[in-house]
């Protein structure tokens, strides 16, 4: 493992002088740094990095439904959380107001925790179908607290973000449902000793990940059966 | 100082998009603690439902720090009482104890309130021309009470800088948060 990962880093560090020899007015802060061990911010880094490689290079459209949803909701809240501070009459006076803002106030709160548990879980990302695909693209991804096994996986959304509730789920222990395309690698692949983040060895394996996906998701539409994946239900890629 | 630079360049990089869901985050957690506050207002049909005691004025039963729960409760006021009140030109409550009521037959009630620990009754904290205290001035009864915790809402209120920069200081974690 250690002497992948610094070949690893002698391919990246090659491919970074170039990099950094075509665009000269690319200061030192972009390139990204962070603390080994934190897990969250390395999920966090890996995740936006995912999103920019599929929205960037595969050119993905994201599919902004549920997330929409969730912001009116949330808002609307901290509206009426608003509304029961300014309320212009005294005390005694406004207690039906107070009433019906907190009601409402928890409501929304309620509906947004919902969605958060029970409806987004691990996804992060959502994408719109591209070209000859039929169902939209949902990216979850999952690092646990102080592992570093990083899974990313790839479930279709036949009806667009909002069906996400009746959508296959993704859990970070594979074999999931149909349809489902996951590929877990160690971040250590990704990362050198200072913390130093390599993007292409990441985008790499991505674009593999999604290939992968690409290809079962057009071999079920080949057989014309509702029935996804093929190549096989929950088939899990090693990338090597 | 890292730190802030840091957090300045995280939330530079971020997509409209997430920023828009961190500021809701905020957003939602301020609020959270607004409704707590509001709930409590109705449930204790009490306009302050928390209040700190910010005199010695009722030594020793409370001191300066205290944090008081207040509930107005449907009895009628008695002697004995300890009521949180508020005179016509004044914003701070004060909080003493019932010394005198009057029920009167129109239903006006007339209460004389004194601090336990002062020599003289309240007569010279009302507004100007005013003998008594009726129950449109009263916020609440003293219910329960947790001692010296309000310590820290007065250091807050005396040294306001102190106040913005925890409230910036929280925000700014909220907003750069990890999870």
């Amino acid at each position: 493992m250690g002497g992948k990962a610094k070949k690893g880093r002698d391919e990246a560090e090659g491919e970074e002088e170039e990099r950094e020899g075509e665009e000269e007015e690319e200061s030192v802060e972009h390139v990204k740094t962070t603390v080994l061990g934190d897990t969250a911010t390395i999920k966090r880094l890996l995740d936006d990095h995912v999103a920019e490689v599929l929205q960037g290079e595969l050119k993905y459209e994201e599919d902004v439904a549920l997330s929409n949803v969730k912001l009116v909701v949330g808002f609307a809240g901290v509206g009426a959380a608003l509304a029961s501070h300014v309320y212009p009459k005294p005390f005694p006076h406004n207690w039906w107001v107070l009433l019906g803002c907190c009601a409402w106030y928890f409501a929304m709160s309620g509906v947004l925790q919902f969605l958060l548990s029970y409806v987004e879980l691990e996804a992060f990302l959502q994408l719109k179908p591209r070209a000859a695909q039929t169902a939209g693209l949902n990216i979850a991804s999952s690092l646990p607290r102080f592992s570093d096994r990083y899974s990313l996986a790839i479930s279709p959304l036949p009806h667009g973000s909002l069906s996400m509730w009746s959508a296959p789920k993704f859990r970070h222990v594979p074999g999931g449902a149909d349809g489902v395309y996951a590929a877990e690698e160690s971040v250590t692949r990704f990362f050198d000793e200072d913390g130093v983040f390599v993007e292409a060895p990441f985008a790499d394996w991505v674009k593999q990940l999604v290939k992968a996906y690409e290809a079962g998701q057009a071999q079920a539409q080949g057989h014309g059966q509702g029935r996804a994946g093929g190549g096989g239900a929950g088939k899990s890629v090693k990338a090597e | 100082m890292e730190m802030f630079t840091d957090m300045y360049y995280q939330l530079k990089e971020m997509r409209p998009r997430t920023l828009a869901h961190q500021v809701l985050n905020l957003c939602m957690i301020v609020c959270s603690a607004l409704m707590i506050w509001k709930s409590l207002m109705v449930l204790t049909e009490s306009e302050s439902p928390v209040v700190v005691v910010l005199s010695g004025s009722m030594e020793p039963a409370f001191h300066r720090g205290d944090i008081l729960f207040l509930h107005m409760g449907y009895s009628p006021f008695r002697a004995g009482d300890i009521v949180v009140f508020k005179v016509a030109d004044r914003d701070i409550p004060i909080v003493h104890r019932v010394i005198k009521v009057h029920e009167k037959p129109s239903g006006v009630v007339d209460i004389l309130t004194k601090g336990d620990n002062n020599s003289v009754d309240d007569r010279g904290l009302y507004a100007a021309g005013q003998s008594w205290i009726n129950k449109e001035h009263i916020i609440g009864r003293a219910r329960g009470y947790l001692p010296y915790i309000g310590m820290v809402t007065i250091i807050m209120n005396d040294y306001p800088l102190l106040k913005y920069c925890l409230v910036g200081l929280m925000g700014l974690f909220v907003l750069t948060s990890k999870e």
